[in-house]
């Protein structure tokens, strides 16, 4: 009992909470998709942005560089000044039209640079077609898709220890300039058109950038993650960089839960706590009104429990001095002797009240054992209605009993008796107005049943299992004047399923029917 | 060293024939530009040995010292374009980040509206706390300084990338361009190799920004920060202790606030015969008969000077022989107008040991003694990096010997305080807990032998 409604409430609380927060999370989900999906658009367009003023960086430089080359004179002094003045660039080279080196000269001295240049440049002397080849730009620039035999100029990007070197190449008929960059200065340059971070952070969020060179070795990064720690950033979006930097990428991380999601879940949450809160605190309300009710209950049957202990005894001397008193009183004495039966009668009844109320206590506290003898039924059955008979007669109640149990049995007389003492208790109080009792018992190998049916007001069908409850009583109207502990059923049953048989209440057209079926083993015919 | 040891061999010699080569040499190192009145830079070509033993191959040292006129009042001062890069990563926090805050406010004090600077921060990632703004409102610097926190990591390539943007704003040759970098740990974000940081200096340099990095403490990478400097012909220094900054800085500053002519170009052509080895100390491109090298510029009232160690053809007694031609191109910054001085060197060749020995010009001579000295200084560090502590060991104590023979000899006290130096460092050597400490100090000094700078 107890049991059974701790699990209704639990599932009372968690059903509607659980479905609640699997909407909630089944909508949460999408509606994060589709934010996850708008927030990516915009990372992957603000990337593309970043790349585009790269690209335009490197457009600017190859403006600059083909009009430094037009106008660039031959000599070797003029070549190594422009070398050394030239922010961007590190070194400048010339070859004719056969590939043969004419700057760095052939015939002069070198100075230290120009002879690191030309270790580090070999592969370029050997075979000049890999600067073409190095230069090919990605098939989506379909302007620039020319063949290597059309393109006047270039860049070429080759790695040369650590670091991204750049080489851009203009020729014509007659020769081939290349001028390569300063890879420091390149890098410096690209971070300082990158954007710093700004104090306040607010067209970027709390989101960090990051420039990936060719190994993968972070290059800059801008943007503030988390005040600053990226323990927990997630890849957003990435994106490599256009020709030239084609092997150099950009990263995007948010934070690893995103602000609106947090909040949607965090949202979620809340809702989904708050309404479990509101559940649970009406499922306690009403567990514990449950539980008061059912304490309330238990208490009564101790404090009457008590109360018929109490009275046991004063009532067993009542009915023992008044069965005396009977005796010592001859036929003559009528009105006294009417007087002293009514007593009798009524101390009997206080004494089955009194059992039953005690036995019901008992079977709350602890299992109620059976003592079983060997008897008949039919017998037993005649002397608890032989004890009604005064008080269902005095009601205008016909009895008739239609005896089908004599073999001898085994069962419990006690709880037999009060069985029926419960039943014809009933019938006493609530269906003396059929005027008719009947009691019919039969009898198998191992079970006795007992059919006890009243021609009275009856039990509403919807009302039919609930007479077995304890403290039940039926609607006023039919209770009306009539008292009782609201016990009786309860314990009749108790006893017939301790009994190993059970008791029901049949349909019937008119009148309350019982069945009693107890289990009498060893009965023999 | 083989010059110097060539030329001890020699013996005795007549005065006369001294007095008479000394004058010679003289009348040939001249400096050529007459315009006296708007010059700004002061040439002085001269020999180590401007008279020499004849009949043999030897070497000789030229030096090109250019000395900065002494700037007069405060309102011919060149106005500067600064970017002070400071470090805030996490080991900045505390004293160092509170000293570097106050030394970057007692700098922006000294500047005015017609400066420009900017304050840039770097740890994880870059922030210009300050873009490049003229100096109007001091307070505006300050409270943007004030708000400087410390927070993470270091990344240093980043933070002098940024900087030198925020510089070339206002990139002007009538300024003094110049970034300003403090850090006190390694670059752990970003590029981080000397070779990279060099070759950034190097370009920086060509647009006429220098970098001056300060190493503060002793966690960063004295290599990087040395390199970085000495490519873009900043200054460089070691600060060990946070409090020294504001002195450093000033120090800086008034380095700064006293340039007198930036762009410098210097050409020295060799005669035919004479060959360029090497140039001591500075970096310079060696093409046949041609050397040339820049330096971002000049202070008022200091020497920066080359030193070319050349090959000097055998000779015959009483022989004239011009050594090189020195051309140097600048750019004024009082007539904002570009400027030549130009000077040649001549030596002669003598019979005599004696007038070769008097009319060496001791100062030359102990200036290549210390640049010699730097070099073996140089690699002595390159040898206990290798983990040859008895070789490093070894090295310094030549060059202690070294300078000290050469105090001797050319009675310079200022190389035998160098030999006391050496010594020192040498005893010093073993000690690895002080290593760290000490090797900073060494690449300190050597970058300021090298560079001749003040502080």
């Amino acid at each position: 009992m107890r049991n059974k409604s701790f699990i209704a409430v639990v599932l009372i609380v968690l059903l509607p909470v659980a479905g609640l927060g699997w909407l909630g999370v089944r909508l949460l989900g999408s509606e994060r998709q589709a934010l996850e999906h708008r927030t990516r658009t915009l990372v992957e367009a603000q990337l593309l942005i970043i790349d585009d003023s790269i690209k335009a960086y490197f457009d600017a430089q190859r403006s600059q560089l083909l009009r430094d080359i037009k106008g660039l004179p031959r000599d070797t002094t003029a070549l190594r000044t422009y070398a050394q003045s030239k922010r961007l660039v590190r070194q400048v080279f010339v070859m004719d039209a056969r590939g043969e080196r004419l700057h760095p000269p052939v015939n002069a001295a070198l100075t230290e640079a120009e002879q690191r240049f030309l270790v580090r440049s070999a592969d370029i002397w050997r075979s000049r077609d890999i600067l073409y080849q190095g230069a090919q730009p990605p098939a989506q620039e379909p302007d620039l898709r020319k063949t290597d035999a059309m393109r006047s100029d270039g860049w070429y990007v080759w790695h040369w220890a650590t670091e991204t070197d750049l080489i851009f190449w203009q020729r014509d008929a007659e020769r081939l300039i290349g001028i390569e960059l300063e890879p420091a200065r390149v890098k410096a340059d690209i971070i300082g058109l990158l954007p710093a971070t700004a104090s306040n952070e607010e067209h970027l969020g709390p989101a960090r950038i990051q420039l990936l060179d060719e190994r993968g070795a972070l290059a800059y990064q801008w943007g503030e993650l988390n005040g600053g720690s990226d323990a927990t950033a997630r890849l957003l979006a990435q994106r490599p960089l256009s020709h030239p930097l084609g092997s150099w990428k950009l990263a995007y991380y948010a934070p690893a839960a995103n602000g609106s999601a947090v909040s949607g879940k965090l949202g979620l949450a809340s809702a989904v706590s708050a309404l479990a809160l509101a559940i649970a605190g009406l499922a306690w309300y009403l567990h514990r009104e449950h539980t008061r009710t059912a304490r309330l209950a238990m208490q009564r049957v101790n404090f009457v429990n008590q109360v018929s202990h109490e009275l046991k005894i004063p009532l067993t001397n009542i009915r023992m001095y008044a069965e005396l008193l009977a005796q010592q009183l001859d036929g003559s004495e009528e009105r006294p002797r009417r007087y002293l039966d009514i007593i009798v009668a009524e101390s009997q009844r206080l004494s089955r009240l009194i059992l039953n109320v005690l036995n019901f206590g008992r079977m709350q506290r602890e299992a109620v054992r059976l003592h079983r003898q060997a008897g008949v039924i039919d017998a037993a059955v005649a002397s608890a209605l032989e004890a009604f008979r005064p008080a269902l007669e005095g009601k205008g109640v016909q009895i008739s009993f239609t005896r089908g149990a004599p073999a001898n049995a085994e069962f419990d007389r006690d709880a037999l008796e009060q069985i029926l003492n419960n039943l014809f208790s009933n019938v006493e109080k609530y269906g003396s107005s059929g005027a008719r009792l009947d009691v019919i018992t039969e009898q198998s190998a191992d079970h006795t049943v007992i059919r006890v049916r009243d021609y009275g007001a009856g039990i509403p069908l919807r009302e039919r299992e609930r007479v077995f409850e304890a403290f039940f009583r039926l609607n006023s109207k039919l209770s009306d004047g009539v008292t009782g502990t609201g016990i009786g059923l309860t314990i009749a049953r108790e006893l017939a399923r301790l009994h190993g048989g059970e008791l029901r209440l049949l349909e019937s057209e008119s009148g309350a029917h019982f069945e009693v079926t107890l289990r009498t083993a060893g009965a023999r015919a | 060293m083989a010059m110097h040891d060539s030329r001890r061999r020699r013996g005795g010699i007549g005065a006369w024939a001294y007095l008479f080569s000394t004058l010679l040499a003289l009348s040939f190192a001249t400096t050529a530009n007459a315009d006296q009145g708007t010059q700004q830079v002061n040439l002085n070509v001269a020999l180590g040995s401007p008279v020499v033993l004849a009949g043999a191959k030897q070497t000789a040292v030229v030096k090109v010292a250019l000395t900065g006129a002494q700037i007069d009042s405060e309102r011919q001062r060149t106005p500067v374009n600064v970017a002070i890069v400071l470090d805030r990563s996490g080991s900045m926090a505390g004293a160092k980040i509170e000293h570097a805050k106050q030394a970057a406010a007692i700098a922006i004090d000294r500047l005015d509206a017609n400066d420009v600077a900017a304050i840039v921060t770097y740890d994880d990632v870059v922030k210009v706390i300050m873009p490049a703004t003229r100096v109007a409102d001091k307070s505006a610097f300050k409270r943007a300084i004030a708000r400087i926190q410390p927070g993470g990591s270091t990344a240093l390539f980043a933070g002098v990338a940024k900087g030198a943007k925020e510089v070339e704003k206002f990139l002007q040759r009538e300024r003094v361009n110049r970034v300003i970098l403090l850090s006190d740990g390694l670059a752990n974000v970003g590029p981080s190799s000397p070779d990279e940081l060099g070759q950034l200096g190097a370009s920086l340099a060509k647009d006429g920004i220098s970098v001056t990095t300060i190493g503060l403490g002793l966690g960063y990478n004295e290599d990087l920060m040395a390199r970085l400097a000495g490519m873009s012909d900043g200054s460089h220094a070691f600060v060990e202790h946070p409090q020294e900054l504001a002195r450093i800085f000033d120090a800086e500053f008034g380095d700064v606030l006293s340039v007198v002519a930036q762009e410098v170009r210097i050409n020295i052509r060799c005669a035919d015969g004479i060959k360029p080895v090497r140039v001591l100390g500075r970096e310079a491109d060696i093409a046949g008969q041609n050397v040339s090298m820049s330096m971002n510029q000049l202070y008022g009232a200091q020497e920066k000077f080359v030193l070319l160690e050349v090959e000097v053809p055998p000779g015959r007694p009483g022989a004239r022989l011009t050594v090189a031609e020195v051309d140097v191109a600048y750019f004024n910054t009082t007539t904002k107008q570009s400027d030549r001085v130009a000077g040649q060197v001549a030596l002669s060749y003598s019979d005599s040991q004696q007038s070769v020995t008097q009319a060496t010009d001791k100062k030359v001579m102990a200036d290549a003694v210390e640049q010699v000295a730097n070099s073996i200084s140089k690699e002595a560090i390159k040898l206990k990096d290798a983990g040859k502590l008895m070789e490093a060991r070894k090295k310094l104590e030549e060059g202690a010997s070294y300078l000290e023979q050469n105090a001797q000899q050319y009675q310079v006290p200022r190389l035998r305080g160098l030999s006391g130096q050496f010594k020192k460092d040498s005893a010093e050597l073993d000690d690895e807990r002080q290593w760290n400490r000490q090797r900073k100090s060494m690449v300190k000094r050597q970058y300021s032998t090298e560079k001749q700078q003040k502080f």
